[in-house]
């Protein structure tokens, strides 16, 4: 049995990173415990160079546009995950042999990987409304100073001014200028500038999309060189990863990072807590103690210990997940043109549909751009023969937005979760029913309709509108809610902690019982940290 | 059958197979054939003219694909 830390965190990602950095901050000593899966072999053949210098010149591209073993060619239909590029497969590597989960229709992304399902974010770093948190559960006063801090670690790019972010990246200072948009985005700003007060008066906002990626240098980070390979590598590390803070937390004392360790659970001892691993290298198990533990594997994961440990077999808890669709849309004033070279790949622009007899009835549209995805992928969903599926796909592409689009959730009795019964040296299987109502899909499709028809305003005409599954935001939340009393055995408190372990904290989005239309992740930054705070308060140890 | 069912079933068996993507996924990441992937701009008028032709000249092989794939599909082959 080793050492009493003041603090355990399990997982790595972008709870776990910001929750530990703040706790380092104020001096408490920090073990966080994580598979850590990194990718040792794509990162070293991408060049430095712009997507469009690589395809003219490295004869080696189709080792890691395809892989090495062709993964990056879908072969099924689209499914959850797919977006993931070969260089970016490892987030999910070995999540089925050692995250089980079964359900119908809903397979959600999990991650093993240093830096959590992070190390896959697409960056657009949205702030909710003092209501969605409050609704969420998780709100206190001040609770922006959490989103500045954030800001001022990771390094967040955006315009706190512009329309939408009134919405979705209201009162964050610390920012840096926004990136330069793409010459689609470009023209689809300057058709909804054209007729702002209209827009504004239907209750359909436009803005550019906040981003954790840098547009100046931060530390040994660099600004985005534009070299629209961001799905692909870090180039400069300009778009926030998670392990980036990891990396920074192993220069400090007071902080380690024991890998290979998979977290089994916890159990409650007098001041403190022991955590039951197994390390995946050596196949043996591990016990560590902790005064205090912080749960950040994800909502599904922390899910799985928590019930585990708390021997809640077969007790369903809430499940929340964003639904999620997206749809290919061309921009038809830049149907033809030349596009420039020089872009980011990530979200341009984000649009909040919000009408103002309705204000809560909000949905959110993220616009990207599609170039560096290679054609291929785009005349597999063409229904024509491959030969002029491509003609059209070079005839479309430069004038090509997707167009992603969330809705909101709220717990609902069919949709829930589950760990099923099983042995004491493997993690539970997770059993996830997942059935949205009719009236929640009715809702959904006039939401759709009013935006879409917004859309359409704006010179942007949606083809197809593509469903990946019920899992596919890769959002997930609810599954350890918020309660002001003890009356569920699994529930938390507004400060993290859970009611049945008081020496256990849940630092992701495990604890939340709603979730806006609005991508999710700068928000888990925000609220590890309150919760670390929490911590560091339960400790004695000055915030 | 639902049209939007229908629908969907039609494109089905118009999109490319598998093996065809492969093949185009291989020569796409050929630094020799790039020309053949760069994007086409030659200004609106002519790429909204150029998709309808395309379109049509594609006609009689997603008929024939169709026509396939439904007799696929019938006899119990469909995959």
């Amino acid at each position: 049995m080793s050492e009493r830390w003041d603090v355990a965190v399990v997982g790595s990602g972008p709870s776990g990173s910001l929750a530990a950095a703040r706790l380092v901050e104020a001096g408490a000593r920090v073990l966080m415990l994580d598979v850590g899966h990194t990718d040792d072999h794509y990162r070293s053949l991408i060049p430095d160079r712009s997507f469009e210098e690589i395809r003219r010149s490295d004869p080696d591209q189709r080792r890691y546009f395809l892989g090495e073993q062709m993964e990056g060619v879908p072969v099924h239909g689209v499914r959850v995950g797919a977006q993931l590029t070969p260089p970016r497969q490892f987030v999910t590597r070995d999540t089925e042999a050692y995250l089980p989960t079964s359900g119908e229709g809903f397979e959600p992304m999990q991650s093993l990987a240093l830096g959590g399902l992070g190390a896959a974010w697409g960056a657009a770093a949205f702030t909710y409304t003092d209501a969605e948190l409050e609704r969420i559960g998780i709100f206190e006063p001040g609770f922006a100073r959490h989103y500045d801090e954030v800001a001022r670690r990771i390094g967040v790019s955006g315009d706190p001014d512009d329309d939408a972010s009134r919405n979705g990246f209201a009162g964050v200072a610390q920012t840096q200028p926004p990136l330069e948009l793409d010459s689609v985005a470009r023209s689809i700003w300057e058709s909804y500038q054209a007729r702002r007060s209209d827009f504004l008066r239907r209750g359909f906002s436009l803005g550019r999309t906040p981003l954790a990626i840098l547009s100046r240098d931060l530390g040994e980070r660099r600004a985005n060189p534009y070299f629209d390979m961001d799905f692909w590598g870090d180039s400069r590390r300009s778009v926030f990863r998670p392990r980036y803070l990891v990396e920074e937390l192993e220069k400090d004392s007071n902080f380690k990072l024991e890998r290979q360790q998979l977290v089994l659970g916890f159990e409650s001892e007098a001041e403190g807590v022991r955590i039951d691993c197994r390390n995946l290298a050596s196949g043996e198990r591990a016990a560590f103690r902790a005064r205090r533990l912080v749960l950040c594997a994800g909502a599904i994961n922390s899910a799985r210990i928590a019930l585990a440990s708390l021997r809640l077999a077969d007790v369903a808890v809430p499940m929340l997940c964003n639904p999620y669709l997206y749809m290919p849309c061309i921009a038809l004033r830049r149907l033809g043109r030349k596009a420039e070279d020089r872009r980011h790949s990530l979200s341009q622009l984000v649009a909040i549909c919000a009408p103002q007899d309705a204000p809560d009835d909000v949905v959110s549209a993220q616009f990207y751009g599609y170039r560096s995805l290679l054609l291929f992928k785009l005349v597999k969903e063409i229904p024509l023969p491959a030969w002029a599926g491509l003609q059209i796909a070079r005839l479309v592409v430069s004038s090509l937005a997707i167009v992603g689009i969330h809705h909101s959730d709220a717990p609902h009795p069919g949709k829930t979760l589950r760990i099923l019964s099983h042995a004491a040296d493997a993690l539970p299987e997770v059993r996830i029913d997942f059935r949205p109502t009719d009236a929640e899909r009715s809702v959904r499709h006039r939401r759709e309709g009013v935006l879409m028809r917004q859309l359409l305003r704006l010179g942007v005409v949606p083809y197809a509108k593509l469903s990946p599954g019920l899992a596919s935001s890769i959002h997930y939340a609810g599954t350890l809610p918020v309660r002001a009393t003890h009356e569920l055995p699994f529930a938390s408190r507004r400060d993290g902690r859970l009611w049945a372990a008081p020496h256990v904290y849940v630092g992701d989005s495990a604890g939340w019982c709603f979730l806006p239309a609005k991508g999710l992740t700068y928000t888990i930054m925000a609220n590890a940290r309150r919760v670390a705070e929490h911590v560091l308060r339960d400790l004695g140890l000055r915030v | 059958m639902p049209r939007k069912g229908r629908m969907s079933e039609i494109s089905r068996h118009l999109k490319p197979t598998d093996r065809e993507i492969l093949a185009l996924a291989r020569r796409e990441t050929d630094v020799r054939e790039v020309a053949r992937f760069e994007p086409i701009s030659r200004g609106p008028l002519f790429a909204m003219i150029a998709i309808p032709l395309v379109v049509l000249a594609a006609l009689p092989a997603c008929l024939l694909r169709l026509i396939r794939g439904l007799l696929a599909r019938d006899s119990g082959n469909a995959g």
